[in-house]
C-alpha cells in the first residue's frame, strides 16, 4: 500500500497484471461452476428442481466474481493511484477486466455446455427441449 | 426369432406359481423367449384367478399391451406373455348329476334314450365311487379335493366344449404350430382339487383337442411337471348348517393323504409315466398354518391365499426343465422324481437352493432394487423420467405404461393402504421361509418413513458378497448415485418401446453399481 502508483510504467503494469488476473479469474470461475454443478445432488421424486439450481449458480458465480474482482482491484491497485489520469486509465482497464472475465467465463462455459452429455450435472444447466 | 415355451398353471395352487413365474419373467430369466401361458379352474370368481390375472396385465400394459409387446434380451420383462385361461362353465349345470344327468335314485328312468349313460350296472358301479354328496356339490368353487370327479370332469370339459373359440383350443393350437419339440409344463397341487385332478389328463385333453381340431395331427410336446405336496393348512370353523349345505368341504387334515394317494397313482399310471419326460417333487416339514386376514378360503373370491416360497420354487422347477438338455428329456432314462427339500430348520432359504443361481441371485436382486426406485417417493425415478425435464428421452411413455409398471412393482414388493402397508408378493414370500434371501433391513418397512430410509444399496442381499454401492465421502444419496451412473450407460436404441428402454438402462445402471460387471 505504500507503493504509490506514479509513473507510466508502474501503470502500465498494475493495468497489464489487472488483466491476466480478470482472465485467470474467468477461468477459475467456471472451473468452480462446473466443480459446484456437480456436487449438487440430482433430486429425486416427481420433479428434480436440481438443474434449476445449478443454472441460478452457474450465472451467479460471475456476477459474484466480477464484484469480487472490481473490489478488489479498487482496493488493491485504484487506492495507490493518486494521479486523476492515471486513475481514469485504470477504472477503464477495471471496466474491461470485468467483460474479460465475463467473456472468458461465458464463452468456455457455453463451449464446455454443448460438448458435455446434456444429461450430465453440468450439462442440465442448459434448459432441456421439450 | 424368440422361443415358444408353454406353461399351465392348475387351481389355485398353479395360479400362485404361475404368479411366481410371471416375476421370474420380470427378473429377466426367461431372455427372448414367448411365454404361453394357461391358467385352468373351475373357479372363475377365486381370488388368485384374479391376482393373476392383474399381475399379468400389468406384466402386459408396460410393454405396450399383449398385441404389440416384444420379447428382449438381457433386460427385465424380456419374455413375452401370451395368456389363455379356461374354466368349464358349470353356470346352468353345476353338479355332476346334472352334467351327465345322472342319478341312481330313479333307476326306472333308465334306459333313457336321452342319456349316454344309462346303463344302470355302470351306474351301480358308479355309485361306489361318486357318493350323493358328490354328486351333488356345487362345483363352481372347484372340486375340493375329489380328483376322481375332477379328472372326469375337467376332461370333459375340456375336449367337448362346444366353443370353437375356446381360449383352451387356441393354446392348443398354438402348440400344435410350434415346431421343435415345444416344452409344456404343468404347475398344480396334488393335495386339493383341480390341479391333483388336471394333471394326469392335460397331456391327453391337449391330444384329443390338436387332434380333433387340426385334422388328426397332435402336438409332439415335452412335458414336464411340478407336484406340490400339502405345504400349508387351515382352520376352516363352519357350523353344521353350512357343512350341510355345501355337501363336501375340503379341509387340510387330509392334504397329507391325498398327496400321498396321488404320488402312488403317479408312480405306477403307466399314463404319466409315458408321457411325462420330467416331474419334480416339492413339498415342507413345516406345515404352516394360515389364519388372519389372508386366511385360506376354499373357493370364491375370497380365495387368495398368500405366496409360498415353495411356489417360487415350483417356477424355477419350470426355468430347469425349460433350460434342460432336449436329449436327456427326450431319451428319459433318468429318474423321473427329484426330492429337493430344502433344510431351512435354522437357516434361512438361500439362492443355493436353486439351479443358476449366480443369474438368478442378480437378477431377483436387481428387480427388488429397481422396485424400490419405482415405490420410494424421494426417488420415484421412472415417474421423473417420464416427465423428461431432467432425464431425456423418455417423454413419450405413456401414462398407462408407467402406471402398469407401478401397479406391478407394488404386487411385486409392497403398497400402502393409507399408511399401513400391505404385503407384495416378495414380502410374502419372506414370510413363509420365515427370512430368506435378502436382508432383514429390506423387510422391516412398516411406514413411509421407514420405507424413505432403507438404505438398500448397502442392504440387499443377506448375504456378505460384495454387491452393495456407497454412496460417496460427502454422502450423497442413492437417488443421486444411481442417476449420475445412469448417465453412464448408453439407451439401447434397438428397443423400441420407450418404457421398455428406460427399464433396460436402469436395469444396466444398477447391474454396475452393484457390481454385476
Amino acid at each position: 500500500m505504500n507503493n504509490l502508483i506514479k509513473t507510466v510504467g508502474d501503470l502500465d503494469s498494475a493495468v497489464t497484471t489487472s488483466y491476466i488476473f480478470a482472465a485467470l479469474a474467468g477461468i477459475v470461475l467456471i472451473l468452480a461452476a462446473y466443480i459446484i454443478a456437480n456436487m449438487i445432488k440430482w433430486q429425486g421424486g416427481k420433479v428434480d428442481n436440481s438443474p434449476k439450481t445449478r443454472r441460478g449458480i452457474f450465472f451467479s458465480l460471475p456476477v459474484v466474481g466480477v464484484v469480487v474482482l472490481l473490489g478488489l482491484e479498487y482496493y488493491l491497485v485504484m487506492m495507490r493511484i493518486m494521479n486523476p489520469a492515471f486513475r481514469s486509465k485504470y477504472f477503464l482497464c477495471m471496466a474491461i477486466g470485468a467483460v474479460v472475465l465475463l467473456a472468458l467465463y461465458f464463452i468456455i462455459g457455453f463451449i464446455l455446455l454443448k460438448v458435455v452429455n446434456r444429461d450430465s450435472k453440468f450439462g442440465s444447466i442448459l434448459p432441456k427441449k421439450q | 426369432m424368440a422361443k415358444s415355451i408353454f406353461v399351465i398353471g392348475i387351481g389355485g395352487t398353479g395360479m400362485r406359481c404361475l404368479e411366481s413365474f410371471i416375476h421370474l419373467c420380470a427378473m429377466g430369466m426367461f431372455d427372448d423367449t414367448e411365454v404361453n401361458m394357461l391358467a385352468l379352474d373351475t373357479d372363475k370368481d377365486n381370488g388368485n384367478f384374479t391376482r393373476l390375472r392383474d399381475l399379468k396385465n400389468y406384466y402386459q400394459n408396460l410393454k405396450e399391451g399383449q398385441e404389440r409387446q416384444v420379447a428382449h434380451t438381457d433386460t427385465q420383462f424380456s419374455a413375452k406373455i401370451n395368456y389363455y385361461e379356461f374354466t368349464p362353465d358349470y353356470s346352468s349345470e353345476n353338479n355332476l348329476s346334472k352334467i351327465m344327468g345322472y342319478s341312481s335314485r330313479n333307476k326306472k328312468s333308465f334306459p333313457n334314450p336321452d342319456n349316454k349313460y344309462h346303463n344302470a350296472i355302470e351306474t351301480d358301479i358308479a355309485d361306489l365311487l361318486f357318493t350323493e354328496d358328490v354328486r351333488e356339490f356345487d362345483l363352481n368353487h372347484g372340486y375340493r379335493a375329489q380328483t376322481h370327479l375332477g379328472s372326469l370332469l375337467m376332461y370333459d370339459s375340456l375336449v367337448n366344449d362346444d366353443n370353437k373359440n375356446s381360449q383352451f383350443k387356441q393354446f392348443a393350437a398354438k402348440l400344435i404350430r410350434t415346431t421343435d419339440d415345444p416344452r409344456v409344463f404343468i404347475f398344480g397341487s396334488v393335495f386339493g382339487g383341480t390341479g391333483a385332478s388336471s394333471i394326469p389328463i392335460i397331456p391327453r385333453a391337449i391330444e384329443a383337442v390338436t387332434k380333433k381340431e387340426n385334422d388328426n395331427q397332435v402336438a409332439q410336446a415335452l412335458y414336464g411337471s411340478v407336484i406340490l405336496t400339502g405345504y400349508f393348512s387351515f382352520n376352516y370353523n363352519m357350523s353344521n348348517d353350512e357343512r350341510t349345505r355345501e355337501k363336501i368341504v375340503a379341509t387340510s387334515e387330509r392334504f397329507a393323504f391325498n398327496s400321498q394317494a396321488a404320488l402312488m397313482f403317479y408312480e405306477d399310471d403307466a399314463s404319466v409315466n409315458d408321457v411325462y419326460s420330467r416331474l419334480y417333487l416339492l413339498g415342507s416339514r413345516e406345515i404352516k398354518e394360515i389364519s388372519g386376514k389372508n386366511s385360506v378360503k376354499t373357493g370364491g373370491k375370497e380365495q387368495q391365499n398368500n405366496a409360498h416360497y415353495l411356489e417360487l420354487m415350483a417356477a424355477f422347477a419350470a426355468y430347469d426343465f425349460f433350460n434342460a438338455p432336449k436329449e436327456v428329456l427326450k431319451e428319459g432314462g433318468e429318474d423321473k422324481f427329484y426330492f429337493i427339500h430344502p433344510d431351512i430348520k435354522d437357516a434361512r432359504l438361500s439362492f443355493e437352493n436353486f439351479t443358476n443361481n449366480q443369474d438368478f441371485r442378480k437378477k431377483f436382486g436387481m428387480l427388488v432394487a429397481a422396485s424400490y426406485l419405482g415405490l420410494i417417493d424421494k426417488y420415484d425415478l421412472y415417474t421423473q423420467a417420464t416427465i423428461g425435464k431432467s432425464i431425456t428421452g423418455y417423454e413419450n411413455i405413456s401414462q398407462d405404461e408407467k402406471h402398469a409398471l407401478h401397479k406391478y412393482f407394488e404386487k411385486f414388493n409392497l403398497w400402502f393402504d393409507g399408511d399401513q402397508v400391505e404385503d407384495g408378493w416378495l414380502r410374502q414370500l419372506d414370510t413363509s421361509a420365515g427370512g430368506m434371501l435378502f436382508d432383514a433391513k429390506a423387510f422391516g418397512i412398516h411406514d413411509k418413513k421407514s420405507l424413505s430410509k432403507l438404505d438398500f444399496n448397502k442392504h440387499l442381499y443377506a448375504d456378505d458378497k460384495a454387491n452393495t454401492f456407497s454412496t460417496g465421502l460427502l454422502g450423497g444419496d442413492i437417488f443421486d448415485k444411481v442417476r449420475s451412473e445412469m448417465n453412464k450407460v448408453p439407451d439401447n436404441l434397438s428397443i423400441s418401446n420407450t418404457n421398455e428402454r428406460l427399464i433396460h438402462r436402469v436395469y444396466h445402471t444398477l447391474c454396475q453399481l452393484y457390481n454385476f460387471k
